[in-house]
């Protein structure tokens, strides 16, 4: 019995190792999360002065905030510039990575480390030539363009498409051609196939894209302080702008910070759960080679 | 079969006169690579625009005097050589720190959180790859929580943590009589531990899942054959877990670090814009010379001189993967 058990990479871990282990880390994750939900209904007054348990619940954070900070539209525009910039990633880069894995193109394994070289820009290099190339557009079109949604999702963009070109051409590999060929037998134009054939395999491929090309905006503070403007700001903007009007204040509240915190956490935290398996299955399905 | 059109009839003529075998390896026909090209056309086109073309801007501005007043006309900003390349590393120009340093603490900062986030990861998935009992499906979401929070959530909430005096940390080590002297993680001495630490506890879930995708990779009969052979549990590991992840491990490790390297929230928050020296890391250090001394030529130096001691190392290490030497 214990042979037939014993057939799998959790059995590495000897029995006792992964308590421990499960107990360890679960713990360092519970605490400090814990300590932040416990925070966000902690009295201004008892974060200041640095009680752990407060005296009572102060849930009135979480109404107060909507007044006290610009959470409210910091999310909602959060969620149209991540949201736009992580299909507008998910769209080229399906097509950009399809393409990239069925062409072998000379220099190929060049462009794809390219890709993945981009990664290794820093935000400040890229983001002056961006802001002269928006104002650039601004003063010749007349039109505006820092401070818009647009602006702030192409910045993020910048970011998001590279890495998910690179992904999505990884996973595409895996993916044998003679289903091109087949649909191509089948009367289905080349882009037809692509979308009616392709796509569908791909979907955990794309849900890996499509949630790490959200990350990276909602992340992000760099990019959304230079670009957004007063009308466009990120939830992270709000946040921090809120925490700077506080610093050096009699009564600072963190309270209210961390109910903001919690808030504008939450819509992530759930899309990264809810994607979990479509998560692994994607990552899988790219190291297959 | 219906009498096929005549786009189709080529088609089809074409697949008799080759073999299946052939049709596999040599890839799609020679025609059907224009559709593929026309439909690239529109992302190409945005990669130029918004990646490499800033990139490349980047580079050349890195040659430039390109401060606030020049910054209007910058297509006709002074050339200055290598000044700004000199400067950034002896830590002229109004830098707090030199370049070299701040490269140096990056290297050290990412690489290292990177390893010990690379030990928690593989045990963590080697800890839920299985469900053993109910608690599993619960820990593995658990495990996610710390890097689905935004980065800036958690950045503040280990500010609050590490906070001297008032923070729960201190507040803890008053109550169990640990001391009652003020941390020194965000001000002092301990600032390089401080960041390594956090950034640890917020990226190990990251590999955490490239690790959990590579062992859904293995197949079973490998482990049951190892079993039968009497097989100890590292040598399960070193010969049948270790290669199944490696690839993709290497791949969650590159763009773990690349992300740990280029951080600019995370030590931001926790130190501000004055960090203590062992923490000035390169984010922050090309943001100050950009945004708060205004030479951006110089943070282009510094960032160009980042990008080249990063990308050495980590295509030295991709090719040892890849070529197969390290299994």
């Amino acid at each position: 019995m214990a042979g037939a058990r014993r057939g799998d990479a959790a059995d590495i871990l000897h029995p006792v190792v992964r308590t421990i282990v499960r107990s360890v880390l679960a713990l360092t994750i519970i605490i400090p999360v814990g300590y932040m939900l416990l925070m966000s209904v902690t009295p201004n007054v008892e974060v200041a002065a640095g009680t752990v348990w407060p005296t009572h619940f102060a849930f009135s954070h979480y109404v107060k905030m909507w007044a006290g900070t610009n959470l409210g539209s910091g999310m909602l525009n959060s969620v149209i510039i991540c949201g736009s910039s992580s299909a507008a990633a998910i769209l080229l880069g399906a097509i950009a990575g399809y393409v990239s894995s069925r062409v072998r193109f000379r220099g190929r394994t060049g462009f794809l480390s390219l890709l993945l070289a981009f990664q290794s820009i820093p935000t400040v290099m890229v983001l002056l030539p961006l802001v002269i190339v928006m104002a650039g557009l601004q003063g010749l079109m007349h039109i505006a363009v820092i401070g818009t949604y647009w602006a702030v999702a192409v910045a993020y963009l910048t970011f998001a498409l590279p890495l998910v070109t690179w992904f999505i051409a990884a996973y595409v590999d895996s993916v044998p051609r003679e289903l091109d060929d087949a649909a191509r037998l089948d009367g289905a134009s080349t882009f037809q196939g692509f979308i009616k054939v392709i796509m569908p395999l791909i979907v955990p491929a794309l849900a890996v894209a499509g949630l790490l090309s959200f990350l990276v905006g909602w992340g992000d503070l760099l990019i959304a302080t230079v670009i957004s403007g007063p009308g466009t700001h990120t939830v992270a903007v709000a946040l921090d702008s809120f925490l700077a009007t506080q610093e050096g204040q009699v009564l600072p509240q963190f309270g209210t910070l961390m109910a903001a915190s919690v808030v504008s956490a939450a819509p992530v935290v759930i899309l990264y759960l809810g994607l979990q398996r479509f998560v692994v299955a994607g990552l899988t399905g790219a190291s297959v080679k | 079969m219906p009498l096929p059109p005549k786009r189709r009839r080529d088609h089809a003529d074409r697949v008799s006169s080759r073999t299946r075998r052939q049709r596999a390896d040599g890839a799609l026909f020679r025609r059907d690579l224009r559709p593929l090209v026309l439909m690239m056309i529109p992302a190409a086109l945005v990669l130029i625009i918004i990646d490499l073309a800033p990139a490349i801007i980047g580079v050349i501005n890195s040659f430039r005097l390109l401060a606030f007043s020049t910054l209007e006309h910058w297509f006709s900003a002074p050339w200055l050589g290598l000044r700004n390349y000199r400067e950034a590393l002896d830590g002229g120009g109004g830098l707090s720190v030199s370049g070299l340093s701040a490269t140096w603490h990056s290297l050290e900062y990412s690489i290292l959180t990177t390893l010990l986030a690379l030990v928690v990861g593989v045990l963590a998935a080697l800890s839920v790859s299985r469900r053993t009992s109910s608690a599993t499906p619960v820990l593995r979401a658990l495990y996610l929580v710390p890097t689905a929070l935004p980065l800036f959530t958690s950045s503040y909430l280990w500010y609050s943590i590490l906070l001297p005096k008032t923070g729960l940390l201190d507040v803890f080590r008053h109550a169990v009589g640990l001391g009652n002297t003020p941390n020194r993680f965000l001000v002092g001495g301990h600032s390089f531990a401080a960041l390594v630490g956090v950034d640890l506890w917020l990226a190990w879930g990251f590999i955490y899942l490239f690790a959990l995708a590579g062992l859904q990779s293995i197949p079973r009969e490998l482990y049951e054959a190892a079993e039968i052979d009497g097989a100890t549990r590292v040598q399960k590991f070193r010969y049948i877990t270790y290669p199944g992840i490696r690839k993709l491990l290497a791949v969650g490790a590159v763009l773990s670090t690349f992300g740990h390297y280029n951080d600019f929230t995370l030590p931001y928050i926790l130190f501000g814009a004055a960090p203590p020296t062992g923490v000035a890391v390169l984010p922050t250090t090309s943001y100050a010379a950009a945004y708060s001394i205004y030479n951006f030529g110089l943070a282009d130096a510094l960032a160009v001189i980042g990008v080249i001691a990063i990308i050495i190392p980590v295509i030295v290490y991709i090719r040892y993967v890849f070529s197969g030497k390290a299994a």
